[in-house]
């Protein structure tokens, strides 16, 4: 793994009321898909990029915390400053969801855990990983 | 001869002699024509004439003198003579030139000599001559013994004069002969030992031919042994080849399945390295547009942001328009003037002016409300959405996956295809036909080489038998060699001919001067009356000196002594020559008395050799001798004065 993922194994992290997350973790199930995206599909350079991906396949599906699919202990962990060097990836949460404002990173870690199920299951179910990302051609071409 | 010196017209002398009376007497008074005569046959034999003090004669002034007064231009001396058994008849003519003073100013002689009948060319009669009697050696057989200083040099030892004298002498007694014998022989030793330098020099020649032909012929040897050693070879890797071609055609069958097995593999992996490409140009493009599942939605918002912003903008816009309109409104009900055409309002007029009013109040008051979301947050909204604009990352992605599932969708046949022939070779030993492909490659490897090696033994071959050849005409053209024995054999033949003639030269040459020595001492004996003198001695030069009994050398000082010495000399070179020649003695008496010359007169009776003896008529023989001399006289002569002094006639006198 990345120098910049840290090995936090059955560590909760403590959920701050008012501050957001400096560091942002992944349940195992989340990890697994991470590793399996990134090792076995191959379709990510690294767990970053899965994990950002991942956000932003769960922005684009519109889900909700309730989404979330039922997640053991976070496992890894990654540095915000790692995560989100510029921004962006704060920036794409507020965008599509406002109201997460406060906290995007916090929020980062349920999306990421959606995101990465749904991509994980799909390209097991079969799909395109463009289909997965981008949405069908046609779908798209005729989207307004 | 004719018009000759003193003699005008004809005069003829026969010199031929009976058997027992060699001798033709001459007489004449002192310049009458003895030595004319003895000139005469000198300047036949070689056209030269002395006059008494040895000079040269020109030729045009030997023609007598009233001849050439009287107009005759020509001269001529005839001579016939025999020699070894052939006839010779020497003619001499002289033709002189008159200059326009009537003087002699040149002449021109012609030659003309038969042997035997047969005229000898003009080129050849000096050699037939001096064959006959060399002018070198005339001086002891045409003696003029008035000139006697010619014979003065005898005495002396080491002269230039002496050598010349004494290489005479032994012309005479046939040394040259010898030497001659020698010479040749020298030369043939000279030229067998050049023989054998240039048989030695071929020998090495043939030998380093030979030497270059064993080499060539071994480079032959080798280079078609090596020829032979790779054709054998090459036959043998060929039939292996031919064998392992044949094993594989049998097995061509899985060979082919084999081979496609490997192109299939080998495409499997091709693909492979392609997909895991595009999947690395995939994690590239996610890495870089990670929000690429938003972008669709980010377009939408895109979208509706500038929809809402146009919409904020359109509403402000027609505000604005509306708040113009409301003051205008407002003016014109102030001024009663209509704010369009500047005419007084109608009361009716006012009232619809008023209603507007009231309206656009209530419009402007409604769109003053402040809109929600706001301008600001949409232009936020704006920036915030430009950040995940991805123009066209999204059809890369799609390119790429679609190019990864081309490769992809014929990977299954592709492994399919690649069971079956699994299958098919199930029992087939793939690396038994791997290693006879190998061996197979091996072998072309091996031929190739091989073949190398024999165009290039082939090339040695034909370099080394071209060589060959061109060695071997060579040596067939070089000379015969000859042994080394052979060489030495000869050349020993002839070092030892060459010595033996040395040795015989000298010692001929001792035993003729003895010889010599010991006649002339007898004659010199005879001839004197003195018993002083006990011997003539001869050096090696051939000088003569006087030995008295005490055997010291005797320096004479007397004319008489030196005339008796050369007679001495010349009558014993007479005896001893190799051939028998005629003599002439021109005065023969002239420093002699009378006892010599009875002695001498004696001595030419008792020998048999044809003399001719041109004497004074003065010179009276004695009464003692003479009988017995005229009987050894075939003829005498007369010469006497003609009608005029100077011409003179020759006229038989006596005749035995």
């Amino acid at each position: 793994m990345e120098d910049f993922e840290l090995e936090l194994d059955e560590v909760v992290i403590a959920d701050d009321v008012t501050t957001d997350k400096t560091q942002v973790g992944l349940s195992l199930e989340g990890n697994d898909h991470v590793a399996n995206l990134v090792d076995n599909y191959r379709w990510f350079k690294d767990g970053l990029d899965a994990y950002r991906t991942g956000v932003a396949v769960a922005l684009a599906r519109n889900k909700s915390e309730v989404d979330l699919p039922p997640v053991t202990n976070k496992k890894t962990k990654y540095s915000v400053s790692s995560l989100d060097p510029d921004g962006r990836l704060r920036e794409l949460i507020i965008t599509f969801r406002p109201e997460l404002e406060q906290k995007p990173y916090s929020a980062s870690e349920w999306l990421a855990e959606i995101g990465l199920s749904i991509i994980r299951e799909e390209l097991d179910g079969g799909k395109l990983l463009s289909e997965i990302l981008l949405g069908s051609e046609i779908t798209n071409a005729d989207t307004p | 001869m004719t018009d000759f010196m003193p003699y005008i017209g004809t005069q003829e002398v026969d010199f031929s002699v009976s058997p027992g009376a060699p001798i033709i007497l001459i007489e004449g008074e002192n310049n009458r024509g003895k030595s004319s005569l003895f000139t005469a046959i000198r300047w036949c034999l070689y056209g030269r004439a002395l006059d008494r003090s040895s000079k040269a004669v020109q030729d045009q002034f030997l023609l007598n003198d009233n001849a050439y007064d009287l107009g005759r231009d020509n001269f001529e001396v005839q001579l016939s003579f025999s020699n070894d058994d052939d006839n010779y008849l020497l003619t001499r003519t002289c033709s002189v030139k008159r200059d326009a003073k009537g003087k002699r100013s040149g002449s021109t002689v012609r030659t003309f000599l038969h042997r035997n009948r047969d005229a000898i060319s003009t080129e050849d009669i000096p050699r037939y001559i001096n064959e006959v009697l060399d002018e070198s050696i005339s001086m002891f057989f045409l003696a003029d013994m008035e000139i006697l200083k010619n014979y003065e040099t005898l005495v002396e030892d080491d002269s230039k004069a002496a050598v010349e004298v004494k290489s005479a002498i032994e012309d005479i007694l046939g040394i040259p002969s010898l030497i001659s014998v020698r010479d040749a022989l020298k030369e043939i030793v000279d030229d067998t030992y050049k023989e054998i330098q240039k048989k030695k020099k071929e020998n090495s020649e043939k030998s380093e031919l030979e030497q270059k032909i064993a080499e060539q012929t071994s480079k032959k040897s080798n280079a078609k042994s090596q020829y032979e050693t790779a054709s054998a070879s090459m036959a043998e890797k060929k039939r292996e080849h031919e064998e392992l071609t044949s094993k594989l055609a049998k097995i061509a069958d899985a060979t082919e399945l084999i081979e496609r097995e490997k192109t299939l593999i080998e495409k499997n992996e091709n693909d492979l390295k392609s997909i895991d490409k595009l999947r690395k140009e995939i994690q590239v493009a996610l890495h870089e547009s990670w929000w690429a599942p938003v972008s669709t939605q980010v377009e939408l918002k895109e979208k509706q942001t500038r929809d809402q912003t146009k919409l904020a903008s359109q509403r402000h816009q027609s505000l604005s328009e509306k708040k113009f309109k409301l003051t205008s409104l407002e003016n014109s009900l102030v001024t009663n003037k209509c704010s369009e055409c500047q005419q007084d309002l109608p009361i009716a007029s006012r009232e619809e002016t008023k209603s507007a009013i009231e309206d656009l109040r209530s419009e402007i008051i409604e769109m003053s409300k402040p809109l929600i979301p706001s301008l600001e947050s949409l232009v936020d909204e704006s920036r915030r959405l430009s950040l995940f604009s991805m123009p066209r990352k999204a059809e890369v992605i799609r390119s790429l996956e679609r190019q990864i599932r081309i490769l992809q969708n014929d990977a299954p046949k592709r492994r399919q295809e690649i069971k079956e022939i699994s299958i098919a070779l199930q029992g087939v030993n793939k690396d038994e036909i791997k290693n006879l492909e190998i061996q197979r490659q091996n072998k072309d490897r091996e031929i190739g080489m091989v073949g190398v090696i024999i165009r290039s033994e082939s090339t040695k071959l034909a370099n080394a038998e071209k060589e060959l050849t061109v060695l071997n005409r060579k040596y067939l053209d070089a000379p015969k060699s000859a042994g080394d024995m052979e060489i030495s054999t000869e050349m020993a033949i002839a070092s030892s001919l060459q010595e033996i003639m040395e040795d015989t030269v000298a010692r001929f040459r001792i035993e003729m001067k003895k010889t010599v020595e010991k006649n002339a001492t007898e004659i010199f004996a005879f001839l004197g009356s003195e018993n002083v003198f006990k011997k003539l001695q001869i050096n090696e030069n051939y000088g003569l000196r006087l030995v008295d009994n005490k055997g010291q050398v005797f320096d004479h000082k007397s004319a008489g002594t030196a005339q008796v010495i050369a007679i001495s000399l010349i009558l014993a070179l007479a005896k001893s020559a190799a051939r028998s020649n005629a003599l002439v003695l021109d005065t023969p008496f002239a420093r002699l008395d009378e006892t010599h010359r009875d002695n001498v007169l004696k001595l030419l009776s008792r020998d048999s050799k044809q003399s001719i003896l041109l004497i004074q008529s003065a010179e009276k023989i004695s009464k003692e001798i003479e009988p017995e001399f005229r009987k050894h006289v075939s003829r005498t002569y007369k010469i006497s004065m003609g009608a005029d002094p100077k011409e003179s006639t020759i006229a038989l006198k006596k005749q035995v």
